[in-house]
């Protein structure tokens, strides 16, 4: 069995069979995404939507079935947000856009800054952050790396509703824009999703 | 190879070995103990190497095994490799330690010191710390999959190792200590000795293929619990 | 290139902001190797004879201590997993951050010792010698452990671990440093011993930095 290249598709997943600890957490599940789609994984505590997240990006084997990524580039965010806690703001995403190999523009970084609400903060370490305004470095990072596809894992967690609001824009720009994303929460935020994948409650 | 082919097909097998493994050793050992006469410079000490060598042996063969089984699993993802590594992990610990075991007793009465530092003890050493570190390693592992893939990567720097050890250690041990000690004096081994020391190391190596093809069964039977013939098997019998 | 230079950036900037975290083996080593020194008292035939041996294996405990952060901070920060994902920044953004934690470990620890050796009574031309095998030997220390370091990262009590697994890896890096150094040290031939380090070193660089990331990717997985 191979998974077919659909047109535009960024990631393909075929037939993912995964289970831990002999307990099945996925069965033939089968998705593609593709540019401009905005995709919701939604269900409880428990019903797999992190390791779900974490074998979209590769992190994860699955124990049969294939993923195949076709975007030129992902970023993941998950409760662990990928900043070092002893850079300033300003030098982890320096480093996030060399690591992703996108150009480094001041002023787009300035602009993000701004939107983010992180101006006054952006030379302060990231220990001395609150919770919300680490999710939003996070977020600006992310977002000048120039990932094609975004795999964000709970990402509203530990936001304000004004950042909500702002997750809820910054996602629906990027897809606009011709990117993709994967969301999994398990509240339901403002999110305007072209498709959902529901994990149940199994 | 189907978990279910094997487990079926294995009992055979581990039948046969067990029963050639304790035959040959019954018979290379009491020959070695009581039917050979003492020799010339060890008197009766000497007879130990019939348990020494075979367990020596076998340490290293079970340890290059292990990291064939680590080259099969990363290559082709064989389940069986891993469980072959999980199986033959602690029969090597406990190989080993009979060879060191076995290797102090012997060396109070012949060199007059329970422990010297040349190239083979301590080669014997290390391996068993690399079987410890097997052992250790795959059960700080929660999920199967990653055990297997850490346990095989660890197995095959290990090998690599092993040469390099042997090197190192032959190299570093003749400038401290010049070769006035060699452990076995392989010329004066005569045929009268040989011939029950070859039976030992067979039925050896028989008798731990039989073990770690038991364990190897275990092993399949609790992977699979959940499956259909695993309850059924257990079920019937 | 540019990752890698920016990996590298990053990684001795965040050393220095943990300061103590960053000198802790270096104390470690002059610590134990005083505490050495002062046990052998004033026997300087002793001295002389321990020095090496001393000297060195302390370097490798130091060594050591060092090699558990090398990835733990980038999983719990969650950064290890950004690399990961960035496909194909994953090789230049690994092989940064060993070269940054042999900067930050190997290469102080190279140049400390002789100092402590000192306090042996070594002669200068064999504290040249002790810096030159450690120079070669650190970086091999380096590579083998990152695998061990790589193996056991995420599982939480990896400390103990990683030493149980590591340790009878460096036992030839151990055996052919102190030997390359004794073996000068008593006029005699110390060439053969420094090739065999220098083999074993050009081995890990071959092979071992490619492989790094992809372990460490498996090690995500639990």
């Amino acid at each position: 069995m191979r998974a077919e290249k659909l047109p535009n598709s960024l990631i393909t997943a075929h037939e993912i069979y995964y289970e831990t600890s002999g307990r099945e957490l996925f069965s033939g599940l089968n998705a593609t995404v593709r540019s401009g789609e905005l995709v919701e994984v939604y269900g409880p505590n428990g019903s797999g939507k992190t390791t779900l997240l974490r074998i979209l990006a590769g992190l994860h084997r699955p124990d049969s079935g294939q993923v195949i990524r076709h975007a030129n580039s992902t970023g993941f965010l998950s409760h662990r947000v990928g900043l070092a806690r002893l850079l300033t703001v300003r030098e982890n995403i320096r480093w996030s856009i060399a690591l992703s190999r996108a150009h480094f523009a001041e002023a787009r970084v300035l602009s993000v800054l701004k939107q983010f609400e992180l101006t006054s903060c952006a030379q302060s370490l990231v220990r001395d952050l609150s919770a919300g305004q680490v999710k939003r470095s996070a977020l600006a990072a992310l977002v000048l790396s120039d990932h094609q596809l975004w795999l964000l894992d709970e990402p509203s967690g530990s936001l304000d509703a004004e950042g909500e609001e702002l997750l809820c824009q910054t996602v629906s720009s990027h897809c606009q824009a011709g990117g993709a994303a994967i969301v999994a929460t398990h509240t339901s935020i403002a999110l305007t999703a072209n498709r959902r994948i529901d994990l149940g409650s199994t | 190879m189907s978990p279910e082919i094997f487990f079926r097909g294995s009992l055979m097998w581990v039948y046969c070995l067990y029963l050639i493994g304790i035959l040959g050793l019954s018979l290379g050992t009491i020959w070695g103990l009581f039917f050979v006469p003492p020799e010339k410079f060890q008197g009766d000490s000497f007879r130990i190497m019939f348990i020494h060598v075979p367990a020596a042996h076998l340490s290293q063969i079970i340890y290059i095994g292990i990291a064939v089984a680590g080259v099969v699993y990363i290559v082709w993802r064989t389940k069986m490799a891993d469980v072959f590594m999980a199986a033959a992990a602690p029969v090597g610990l406990i190989t080993t330690g009979l060879a060191l075991l076995s290797g102090i007793v012997w060396g109070k009465p012949t060199w007059g010191t329970w422990w010297v530092w040349d190239a083979r003890t301590i080669s014997v050493l290390i391996l068993f710390f690399l079987f410890f570190g097997q052992i250790a390693l795959r059960q700080a592992v929660s999920r199967p999959e990653r055990a297997a893939f850490a346990v095989s990567v660890l197995a095959i720097v290990g090998a690599i190792n092993i040469p390099i050890i042997k090197y190192s250690v032959e190299w570093f041990t003749t400038l401290h200590q010049p070769a006035s000690i060699t452990l076995t004096r392989e010329s004066a081994i005569s045929m009268v000795f040989l011939i029950p020391l070859l039976i030992n190391i067979a039925s050896f190596y028989i008798y731990i293929a039989g073990v770690v093809l038991a364990g190897m069964r275990t092993l399949v039977l609790r992977r699979h619990k959940h499956t259909s013939w695993v309850q059924a098997w257990t079920g019937s019998s | 290139m540019k990752v890698f230079l920016a990996t590298l950036r990053r990684d001795l900037l965040v050393a220095i902001r943990t300061g103590s975290e960053t000198l802790n083996p270096l104390v470690f080593l002059v610590l134990v190797g005083v505490i050495f020194a002062l046990v052998l008292g004033n026997d300087h035939a002793a001295r002389e004879l321990t020095g090496i041996p001393v000297v060195w294996t302390t370097a490798l405990f130091a060594n050591m201590l060092a090699l558990e952060g090398l990835f733990r901070r980038e999983q719990d920060e969650g950064t290890l997993a950004t690399i990961l994902v960035a496909n194909e920044s994953a090789l230049p953004a690994t092989v940064a951050k060993l070269i940054a934690h042999w900067l930050l470990t190997g290469l102080p620890i190279s140049v400390l010792a002789p100092l402590i050796g000192l306090g042996f009574g070594l002669s200068f031309e064999t504290l040249g010698i002790l810096s030159g095998t450690l120079l070669i030997g650190t970086p091999i220390l380096t590579l083998v452990g990152a695998i061990g370091a790589a193996l056991v990262v995420g599982l939480g009590r990896g400390g103990v671990l990683l030493t149980l697994l590591v340790l009878p890896l460096f036992v030839p890096v151990l055996l052919l440093g102190i030997g390359t150094c004794q073996q000068f040290q008593f006029n005699a031939e110390y060439i053969p011993p420094l090739l065999g380090l220098l083999a074993i070193l050009s081995g890990a660089i071959t092979a071992i930095p490619i492989s790094i990331a992809p372990i460490l990717r498996f090690s995500q997985d639990q």
